[in-house]
């Protein structure tokens, strides 16, 4: 059956983001060398929600990104004028 | 004027065609519209062309060291300079890429003036551009569309990019003769930025606002600056890409914070995106993906070792070397310019061939006769003569002598006592001088093969194979160590077993790049697992070497008749993997163009190639080893006995299907029961 290399999450076919995590789990018992310290949780738990609801994500930036900008921007200069600098 | 923001580029494109009919004239952003980039921060690309000049300074023996920061700070620096001073006479601070570039190499090369140098890195800037852009194939229908209806179809891009350049880039992507003109900022330092651009394009091409439609993705450029001339402007939103962008920019993030991740930015940069993006076979895929990746860690491993060890030609042996060529002609020249590549031939090579033409000088010592008996079906004499191409009719006589018979097994997994035998024919100065007589034309013939490919014009040579033990350039090094102009071998193989101890010196050597047994690690040994796969994966489309044989002109190959039923199984074996080369070498331009682009060394990726090779060999599902597993594998030195009481290990990818699904925990078992297949 075809498939596309670059699957619609914009993940790899047949290395996606949920295999590198089974290996993730399987190289907590079994020796993988020179792993350099592996994927990270963090980073695991991120890249599969972009990869798989990156839509609703994206969307919600754009729609909001100018807010998000200007509640930042905001957040931060009151941030650092409670810090004195 | 109206602006009108669309989330994809599919509603847009709706819209455009309701009201096209309405417009003569159509004008285009470029970037980010027509073409996307795979990295999500264009300025990623410049740090790729600072490298190269800095590898062209240092190859050009310039005396000052220039490293890449060096050199992309100085540009950074005179572009910063000329956008300054247009600023001073322009509303749009442009800069115009030939003016500030061929600064910065007047500078570092102390050549005034060098426009061949401007040139070639131009020439390599888009090169990489074009690597990393993609059409959209939307866009590409629309535009191809509206141009059969007739329309003025304009390119519109504020950029450094003079608009030669992005022509160039448009041919690259088969679009320029669907346009009518391709219009760069940097051409007259009037942007859409600050909404200039749009009278000139007014004067120039002589529109009429209310026939004219604008699309574009930057809401002030392509949307408030038409609008506010009075155009008709589509505005593009779009979520998906903004998606993509963000995936691509959190890889590079990961990448920055762990080096796992590195590997899987590069695969992430290589990915094809739009058109390039259609329905593949699985075969293909994983040539794509998996192998494809694998070659491209090795051809930049045997580049970066040539760099380092002062080679001057790399030597790919036949067969699977074909391919590793195919891969580095299309990957290297991204990745370092010209003059710091050294040049690569395809040598026609065999254990077969060079076995006969190896002994030549130095006759046949037991050691490397005991190669003839390592595939198991090679038994007698018969066996040993066919690997060393020997005529077993001319050494009968020495045979009766140490009371041998041709078909008698010598082979010591056969029978002991003939194993003695044989050492002591192999003692015998006799048998020696025979073999040297027999073998002399073939290696004559070879001489003047490889002097025909340059080979003894370099004082150091690169040589490349998948594999195992070695034995290949073993038998090449036996044949030409007599002489004084012979080159320093570095031998470079895919993996190296050592199931046979390497004859290693200082002028010879050989060197596992995946895999190397002298040092074993869990991940690249399981490439031990698949070794058929990659012989087979890689395979040129032609037969094995048999011989050398001098000829009239000089010498002639021999090759492996092509009605043999050993050959017929080889083409079937390569129509079934044709999909998956053509997958290998789709991603050979594409994975030099994001190597240059991210600037990785091989010891950043080795822990994602490590990745690859455990989850693809040491744990792949049951359906990748079905499509992978080889059906049709020939020894071309194997014979075709069975020792007595021989049952060969069985390894993973030798269990059947049904096993590889049910039996739990086979794949762990494998992987944590450290020896491999040698």
């Amino acid at each position: 059956m075809s498939h596309k290399v670059t699957d619609r999450r914009y993940d790899m076919t047949g290395e996606s983001v949920l295999r590198i995590t089974k290996h993730s789990f399987i190289s907590k018992f079994a020796p993988y060398e020179d792993f350099a310290g592996g994927p990270g949780w963090k980073c695991l738990v991120a890249a599969s929600l972009m990869h798989y609801f990156g839509g609703i994500i994206s969307w919600f930036l754009i729609r909001y990104e100018q807010k998000l900008k200007a509640t930042a921007r905001s957040f931060l200069a009151k941030f650092t004028r409670r810090q004195g600098k | 004027m109206s602006l009108q923001k669309y989330k994809n580029l599919k509603s847009l494109l709706r819209h455009a065609d309701q009201i096209v009919e309405n417009y003569d004239a159509i004008t285009l952003d470029l970037f980010d519209t027509i073409f996307i980039r795979r990295v999500h921060d264009p300025d990623m690309l410049k740090p790729a062309v600072a490298r190269y000049i800095a590898t062209m300074a240092e190859a050009a023996g310039i005396v000052k060291n220039w490293t890449w920061e060096d050199v992309q700070w100085l540009r950074d620096t005179y572009e910063t300079e000329q956008r300054a001073e247009t600023g001073r006479h322009y509303d749009d601070h442009e800069a115009r890429y030939p003016d500030y570039m061929k600064r910065v190499l007047d500078h570092i090369f102390e050549t005034a003036g060098s426009d061949e140098l401007l040139e070639k890195v131009t020439a390599y800037e888009l090169a990489i551009e074009s690597a990393m852009i993609v059409p959209r194939a939307d866009w590409v229908q629309w535009i191809k569309k509206s141009h059969a209806q007739g329309k003025i179809i304009i390119i519109v891009s504020d950029i450094y990019l003079p608009s030669d350049h992005l022509k160039r880039l448009m041919k690259d992507a088969g679009l320029l003769e669907y346009v009518t003109d391709v219009v760069s900022s940097a051409d007259t330092f009037l942007a859409k930025a600050s909404g200039h651009a749009f009278p000139l394009l007014q004067k120039k091409y002589d529109l009429h606002k209310a026939r004219w439609l604008h699309m574009g993705d930057n809401p002030i450029s392509d949307g408030l600056r038409p609008a506010e001339f009075g155009i008709k402007s589509l505005m593009l939103e779009d979520v998906d890409e903004k998606r993509r962008h963000t995936i691509a920019q959190m890889y590079t993030v990961f990448a920055n914070y762990r080096q796992f991740w590195k590997g899987r930015l590069l695969q992430q940069l290589m990915l094809p995106l739009e058109g390039e993006n259609i329905d593949q076979p699985p075969l293909y895929i994983q040539g794509y993906s998996f192998v494809g990746f694998l070659l491209g860690f090795f051809t930049q491993t045997i580049l970066e070792q040539a760099r380092e060890c002062n080679i001057d030609k790399i030597f790919f042996f036949s067969r699977e070397g074909w391919t590793y060529q195919k891969f580095w002609d299309h990957a290297v020249p991204l990745m370092y310019p010209e003059n710091a590549i050294p040049d690569s031939t395809y040598l026609y090579v065999s254990r077969l061939a060079l076995g006969g033409a190896s002994c030549a000088h130095d006759g046949l010592p037991l050691e490397k006769a005991n190669i003839a008996f390592l595939p198991p079906g090679n038994r007698d004499m018969r066996d040993v003569c066919r690997v060393f191409s020997l005529d077993i009719e001319q050494i009968r006589p020495l045979l009766e002598k140490h009371g041998m018979d041709t078909d008698e097994a010598v082979s010591p997994a056969y029978s002991a006592a003939g194993y003695v035998k044989f050492a002591g024919l192999i003692e015998d100065d006799e048998f020696q001088v025979e073999v040297k007589r027999q073998t002399k034309p073939y290696n004559d013939a070879l001489q003047l093969y490889l002097e025909e490919k340059g080979f003894f014009e370099a004082k150091d040579v690169a040589l490349v194979d998948v594999g195992w033990l070695g034995t290949i350039q073993r038998f090449l090094y036996d044949a030409v160590k007599h002489r004084a102009d012979k080159p320093n071998f570095h031998g470079f193989l895919l993996a190296a077993s050592r199931g046979k101890p390497y004859p290693t010196s200082t002028d010879n050597y050989i060197k596992g790049v995946l895999y190397d047994h002298s040092h074993f690690d869990f991940a690249g040994s399981t490439i031990m697992y698949a070794r058929e796969f990659f012989e087979e994966a890689c395979r040129a489309p032609h037969p094995t070497l048999v011989r050398y044989q001098s000829a009239e002109t000089g010498y002639k190959l021999v090759f492996k008749d092509e009605n043999s039923d050993s050959v017929k199984a080889e083409i079937l074996q390569n129509e079934y993997f044709e999909q998956l080369q053509k997958g290998i070498f789709d991603a050979a331009a594409r994975y030099g163009a994001a190597v240059s682009v991210l600037g990785l060394k091989t010891k950043d990726i080795k822990p994602w190639l490590n990745y690859l090779l455990v989850s693809k060999l040491a744990f792949p599902k049951t359906k990748e080893i079905k499509k992978l597993k080889h059906r049709y594998h020939i020894d071309d030195l194997g014979g075709k006995h069975k020792p007595p009481g021989f049952k060969p290990e069985k390894h993973l990818w030798e269990y059947p299907l049904w096993a590889l699904r049910w039996i739990p925990w086979l794949r762990l078992r494998f992987y944590i029961k450290k020896p491999r297949p040698t």
